[in-house]
């Protein structure tokens, strides 16, 4: 790695994006009072926090183009062990966050295109193609990723995360670090425990030779504690939401919830949290809802339809049905209590292998009961997404459950994250209709 | 012996019987404990209740097992659901926490990260534990004499199916596709022992006979061989020389295995994580070329065809890099795919057959 390229580095992350982004907000804020748009007559007034949210993940992506060959690059999966990367100085970005920023700008079809053309089929994740696609050339709406210096995958999420980091690897012949997350069914037993954290361990030695430093364990620690309480905090933020009228929306946390995946264990993203929790807890007492009238409180089960997701807040919202809670959301919360700095190793089997999409049905069951409780659920809405096997097989036998043994209304609806070509917008609507008038 | 035959047998012996979904598991510590494994990767009856509860996007290996289930047609002591896939991962969870099958259901994970130096006490450990959870259905633990015993039948086995492989791709072995894997997928509902038997066996009528001459000779990957696929080869004299079928050809070992003995259990674990690179264990794609390139050197084929279960996503990730890297060694390659025991469409044959036509 350079010095001039680290100089380079830090001159862009200290001065350069400041001033830049300090520029830019001021250009959005002036558009902004120029075009005097109306919020919504059904909007409650704004989360301020947004505008700090915008700063932080511009500068994210911005500094990752001046981090290449300033410091090691690192391509990591949603649920990988950062922490020990971050302990090696390691620049993370996250393919899955980029998919997702696609979809939102509504390109995924473009950007899975060169994906498709080199063989790779539309049956396959979204997320997974748009990111196979950049690598084949496609151009990105947040400009180009790093080009990575090794890849981290890990396989709580999913098993489809290690065939496409496989072909990452392949593609831009780099090394793949594997922490395989055995399925759990039951309780986590002593073998996996140890299965899991012998594979930990056995990454420092790769992760010491690419990055060209010794592994310091204090230093490890003093992450693995940070990124807790950053989970930790978003769990707190999610609590807010329990209020009546709830401070924000799940479309909100679907944004709010960047720093928490891409930036766990740097103080940037403790910091935004402890801002965003104060914002939140003064809203609650304010009485400031998402909505102005908040009639039906609702759970999401699954990623978002990220092509989709201004238009389905609306349309929920003009009817008084605010989403308030989300399994996908609280996911990076749900299993935050279990890190121990003391034994990382070890705690971090835990955290990382419980997550929900590494579970049983009857666990997801069980969160998605008491998430109904905690957040006064009056109807449950799952995306069905063709793109994550893991997240939508069994979502009809739970749906019903939900239905037999709860009597709480459940829709289920057939999309994508980011491919439109699976969604089908008319009957979409018509059964989300139908949903919203058998909640009154 | 059929598959019926095989089960009703086994059950008169007082022996209990494990209804096993596809994937790699350790079949020796079934049947060390009485368990006969008779495995289900595509049941005849076409999906209609199991629509209920899986996506038209999950592949028909998954949506034909659930409706063997839901169908009461599983006629087993137990269920074990290897962790092949993610599909298959919440096809297990599904019949045990949301349909509440009577049956006791277990799964067992396939190790990814088979390089660790953890995965070998992993998969022993798990096996233990597999072997534990079957306890009480078997009545008896699972000793390690009797784990010898039946390490030693599965090795007979499995050099009764290295045996039978070899023959034909030295051409030494004639009989229609449809033959071949009707008798080597035996292994599906036969004991290690009877397999052995049966396999030798038919080793020892077949060596004389002659190959047909103008046959062509062809490497076939995939997920598992469709009786209506192989039909089509056997129209076209296609003979499959060799196969890189999950179900088949990557499922016994084929490497030599290490001098230095090992506990009965770690045995079981060494074996399972020495198989053939396969999609499902993602193992890496250069490793995959290279079993695929050998199969074609070693049995003198023309080609492969990948042959694919739609909605298989294991096998499409890995695709396009094998007929990449395929195309650089200038072997021809070509991808089909179907869904199981469908009537193949035109374009279906007649993409084969400009394949065929080509090489």
């Amino acid at each position: 790695m350079s010095i001039l390229r680290r100089a380079n580095y830090s001159f862009w992350k200290d001065a350069g994006l400041p001033i830049m982004l300090g520029g830019d907000r001021l250009r959005r804020h002036v558009r902004r009072r120029l075009r005097k748009r109306k919020p919504p007559a059904w909007a409650g007034p704004p989360i301020e926090c947004g505008e700090k949210l915008r700063s932080i993940m511009s500068t994210h992506y911005l500094l990752a183009k001046h981090a290449a060959g300033a410091m090691p690059v690192a391509w990591v999966t949603s649920g990988s062990p950062v922490e020990l990367l971050r302990a090696f100085g390691i620049y993370t970005v996250y393919p899955e966050n980029h998919g997702a920023v696609c979809g939102a700008r509504k390109v995924g079809v473009e950007m899975s295109a060169p994906a498709e053309r080199a063989g790779f089929s539309p049956d396959l994740c979204s997320y997974a193609r748009i990111d196979i696609g950049l690598a084949h050339g496609a151009q990105s709406p947040v400009g180009r990723l790093p080009r990575p210096d090794l890849l981290l995958c890990c396989t709580n999420i999913c098993q489809t995360v290690l065939y496409w980091y496989k072909q990452l690897a392949w593609h831009y012949k780099i090394p793949l670090l594997l922490f395989d997350t055995p399925f759990i069914s039951g309780s986590l037993e002593e073998h996996t425990i140890q299965y899991m954290a012998g594979q930990m361990r056995e990454l420092i030695q790769p992760l010491e030779r690419i990055s060209g430093r010794t592994f310091d364990e204090t230093r490890f620690k003093e992450v693995v504690e940070r990124a807790k309480r950053t989970s930790l905090l978003w769990g707190e933020v999610l609590n807010t939401v329990r209020a009546r009228p709830a401070p924000m929306s799940v479309f909100d946390a679907f944004v709010h919830m960047a720093p928490v995946v891409s930036l766990r264990g740097l103080r940037v993203a403790e910091e935004y949290y402890e801002t965003l929790l104060d914002e939140l807890r003064e809203r609650v007492k304010r009485g400031d809802g998402a909505l102005r009238q908040e009639r039906h409180r609702l759970l999401w089960d699954n990623i978002a339809v990220w092509f989709k997701l201004g238009e389905f807040s609306r349309l929920f919202a003009e009817s008084g049905a605010l989403f308030v809670a989300a399994t996908y959301t609280n996911a990076w919360a749900e299993t935050a209590h279990l890190f121990d700095s003391s034994n990382p190793f070890e705690s971090a089997a835990g955290a990382y292998g419980l997550v929900i999409l590494n579970r049983d049905l009857d666990h997801r069951y069980e969160l998605m009961k008491k998430m109904i409780r905690d957040y006064s659920i009056d109807g449950v809405v799952m995306h069905s997404t063709r793109s994550c096997k893991p997240y939508s097989v069994g979502q009809y036998g739970l749906s019903k459950r939900f239905v037999d043994k709860l009597g709480i209304k459940c829709l289920v609806i057939e999309a994508d994250t980011t491919d439109p070509r699976n969604y089908a917008e008319g009957p979409t609507r018509t059964r989300i209709e139908a949903f919203l008038e058998s909640l009154d | 012996m059929n598959r019926r035959d095989s089960m009703a047998a086994h059950s008169k012996a007082q022996g209990k019987v494990a209804g096993v979904f596809p994937g790699r598991y350790p079949r020796e510590v079934l049947e060390a404990m009485g368990i006969l494994p008779v495995e289900i990767w595509d049941p005849p009856n076409p999906p209609h209740k199991a629509a209920a509860h899986l996506q038209p996007f999950v592949c028909s290996v998954a949506q034909r097992g659930l409706e063997l289930v839901l169908q009461d047609k599983a006629i087993v002591d137990m269920l074990l659901f290897p962790h092949l896939c993610d599909t298959m991962q919440n096809l297990f969870t599904i019949v045990r926490d949301i349909l509440g099958t009577p049956l006791p259901c277990h799964t067992f994970y396939t190790v990814r990260n088979q390089s660790t130096a953890a995965a070998l006490a992993y998969v022993a450990e798990q096996s233990r534990a597999l072997a534990r959870a079957m306890q009480p259905l078997a009545g008896a633990p699972c000793t390690e004499e009797r784990l010898a015993t039946a390490i030693e039948d599965a090795r007979a086995a499995t050099e009764g199916l290295n045996g039978i492989y070899r023959a034909r791709a030295d051409g030494r072995w004639n009989g229609t596709n449809q033959a071949f894997y009707a008798m080597v997928r035996q292994r599906e509902f036969l004991s290690s022992r009877a397999l052995a038997a049966t396999l030798n066996e038919a080793l020892r009528c077949n060596q004389s006979a002659p190959q047909d001459e103008h046959s062509v000779r062809l490497v076939v990957s995939g997920v598992l061989p469709d009786q209506s696929f192989l039909r089509l080869l056997d129209e076209r004299r296609v003979v499959v020389a060799e196969d890189d079928y999950l179900a088949c050809g990557r499922r016994f070992l084929r490497a030599s295995r290490p001098d230095n003995p090992m506990p009965p259990f770690e045995t079981v674990a060494w074996e399972q994580l020495h198989l053939p690179p396969c999609s499902t264990t993602a193992s890496p794609v250069e490793q995959r070329l290279e079993f695929i390139v050998g199969l074609v050197r070693h049995s003198r084929a023309a080609g492969v065809l990948f042959h694919n279960v739609k909605f298989c996503e294991p096998e499409l990730f890995d695709h396009p890099f094998l007929v990449q890297g395929l195309k650089q060694l200038q072997i021809p390659s070509m991808i089909l795919e179907s869904e199981l025991h469908q009537q193949h469409a035109g374009q279906f044959e007649t993409r084969l057959d400009a394949f065929l036509e080509m090489i």
